[in-house]
């Protein structure tokens, strides 16, 4: 017994010790000065060039961000308002629509194709060529097929999620280390067992980054969809707010879309790690 | 030799596999464990021990001769059959914890909750890792890691518990430590093991009889009987007179299939088994 505790492994291993205090706030303002400086170099530049410019089409970002608060934050708590609820409500409706359906069929399809090695090769070229559509080019389709409605767009937005996540489980499922399926077949576990317990599992790095990219490239097709037709989203506001020439508004569109991007792509990276904790852990 | 002769667990007859049509990666191979008995498989590298272990395991199905079970041809994976992979890293599951990679395969054994936790917690202890439930495989050590892979072929109680170079990738001081471990619980458990190895000293020293094969494509080239006392040691056990005959025993055999030699050799008149170590050598300077 006493011998195996020397075969501890990195676990273990040392807590870091601590530095100075100084040095630790040096080091914090390192990272803040990394992560953030170009970041608030570049608007600084902005607001001057827009304070130098003429053109009542460049707004300073400061209208900007004056204009976005009290448009879209100035409401009761939680402090959201009408325009917030309507406009972003409905947005984020068609893309979580939209992205959970690619996320079903894509992971359903992929893991279909993906347990043949066959029909993996055979479906890939289709897969890249779907894939490489530049997805603004389908709207047109789209529109002829289902019309103007939030039909149309959740399907766009599901066409388009749809190949990362289908790609990346097929390729998850494909390559399933041969020991663990191995050590599960020799254990017993069944078809289905096995699919539950090592593909699933095994794949889920790869199918969590295809659904990532899935969100990104859903959120694009949801501004566009929305510029086409709509009478509510956030898309739709920029568009309509161009057409008034409500120009510091448009803008403010332009933040909340952002806004939303950015934080969906931080819950998303944050389920990912809740997730995925063992990949990190093994792989570090 | 043996006073009674076991039950039969594993019957493999004239075992024959190619990989293409008319390449043999096994040529033909026969034997058989009985129950309770560890047996261990040596050859020169490269002779098919892991095809051997795929078609026993039924991972694989053989171009002909069969694989029997408690007398049954073996057709897909037996159901009472446990392995442990060289690859331990590659064998375990990253995402379960080490409790869970043991639980794992209990879930699709008729056992209920209670006795599934017992025996997850027992196999445990055994290999020395009561502490460890909680962890993950990737924070432990390599030999840790394949204690825990041993600790889930044991908690899922097999009829033949199949090794495949189980201990090829540990230092030696853990490989030592590793094969009593073997050792032990196959003492106290009486569980049938077949080993695969390509360590002499490894295959003797846990072994009750050496299967030796020949290189590729392989046969079986004679089956040795280790007749040292069932309690071994590292040091003492591989110091006596015994145990270093066999293992250069073995050793001539090895490097003669390594030669290219594939004919059957025969197994030595009855009595020159247990030899004078100084007997074996003069016997093998006939080769060229």
């Amino acid at each position: 017994m006493t011998t195996r505790t020397q075969e501890a492994g990195p676990a273990e291993s040392l807590a870091p010790v601590k530095p100075p205090t100084y040095a630790r706030v040096a080091g914090v303002a390192r990272d803040l000065v990394v992560r953030w400086g170009v970041l608030v170099v570049a608007v600084v530049v902005w607001h001057q060039l827009a304070r130098s410019s003429t053109s009542g089409y460049f707004p300073v970002p400061t209208d900007i961000l004056d204009t976005t608060r009290t448009l879209w934050f100035s409401g009761q708590p939680p402090f959201v308002t009408d325009l917030f609820t309507e406009n972003v409500g409905s947005s984020l409706g068609r893309l979580l629509q939209g992205w959970a359906l690619a996320v079903v069929i894509g992971i359903a399809g992929g893991v279909l194709i993906g347990s043949s090695a066959l029909a993996a090769d055979m479906v890939r070229p289709l897969l890249d060529f779907m894939r490489s559509i530049p997805s603004p080019a389908v709207l047109p389709v789209f529109l002829v097929l289902l019309g103007i409605g939030d039909n149309m767009r959740v399907s766009l937005i599901a066409f388009v999620s749809l190949w990362p996540v289908l790609l990346n489980t097929v390729e998850g499922v494909r390559t399933v280390d041969r020991v663990k399926l191995d050590t599960a077949r020799v254990f017993g576990l069944g078809r289905v067992a096995r699919l539950r317990h090592v593909v699933f599992p095994a794949a889920s790095p790869k199918i969590l980054a295809g659904m990532r990219v899935a969100l990104s490239l859903g959120l694009n097709l949801m501004v566009i969809s929305e510029l086409v037709a709509a009478n509510n989203g956030v898309g739709h506001f920029v568009d309509a707010s161009q057409d008034y020439f409500r120009i510091v508004d448009m803008w403010s569109g332009i933040i909340m879309i952002v806004i939303i991007g950015i934080l969906l792509n931080l819950s998303f990276m944050a389920l990912e790690k809740r997730l995925l904790r063992w990949h990190i852990g093994e792989r570090a | 030799m043996r006073v009674r002769e076991p039950k039969t667990v594993l019957e493999v007859e004239d075992l024959h596999y190619e990989y293409l049509p008319g390449k043999a990666a096994i040529d033909s191979i026969s034997f058989k464990i009985g129950e309770g008995e560890l047996v261990s498989i040596v050859g020169p590298s490269g002779c098919g021990k892991t095809t051997l272990m795929k078609s026993v395991a039924g991972l694989l199905r053989p171009t002909s001769g069969t694989v029997r079970m408690h007398g049954v041809a073996v057709s897909q994976v037996p159901d009472d059959l446990a392995m442990v992979f060289q690859e331990y890293e590659r064998s375990l599951y990253p995402w379960l914890t080490v409790a869970e990679n043991v639980k794992l395969p209990l879930r699709y054994v008729k056992v209920d909750k209670g006795q599934r936790a017992r025996r997850v917690e027992r196999a445990l202890a055994e290999v020395g890792l009561s502490r460890d439930h909680a962890k993950y495989p990737w924070q432990l050590s390599g030999g840790m890691q394949q204690r825990v892979a041993i600790a889930r072929a044991l908690a899922y109680r097999p009829s033949l518990l199949l090794m495949d170079e189980p201990f090829a990738s540990v230092d030696a001081q853990t490989r030592a430590e590793l094969e009593d471990l073997v050792a032990a619980v196959q003492r106290n458990h009486g569980v049938t093991i077949m080993l695969i190895t390509h360590d002499i000293d490894e295959a003797v020293y846990l072994g009750d009889r050496v299967i030796v094969l020949t290189g590729s494509p392989s046969r079986t080239m004679r089956e040795i009987d280790v007749d040292l006392p069932s309690e071994r040691d590292q040091i003492e056990t591989k110091a006596s007179r015994e145990f270093v005959a066999l293992r250069s025993e073995v050793a001539h055999l090895i490097r003669r299939a390594t030669r290219g030699t594939t004919e059957t050799v025969e197994p030595p008149p009855e009595g020159a088994a247990a030899p004078e170590p100084t007997a074996k050598p003069r016997q093998e300077r006939i080769l060229p």
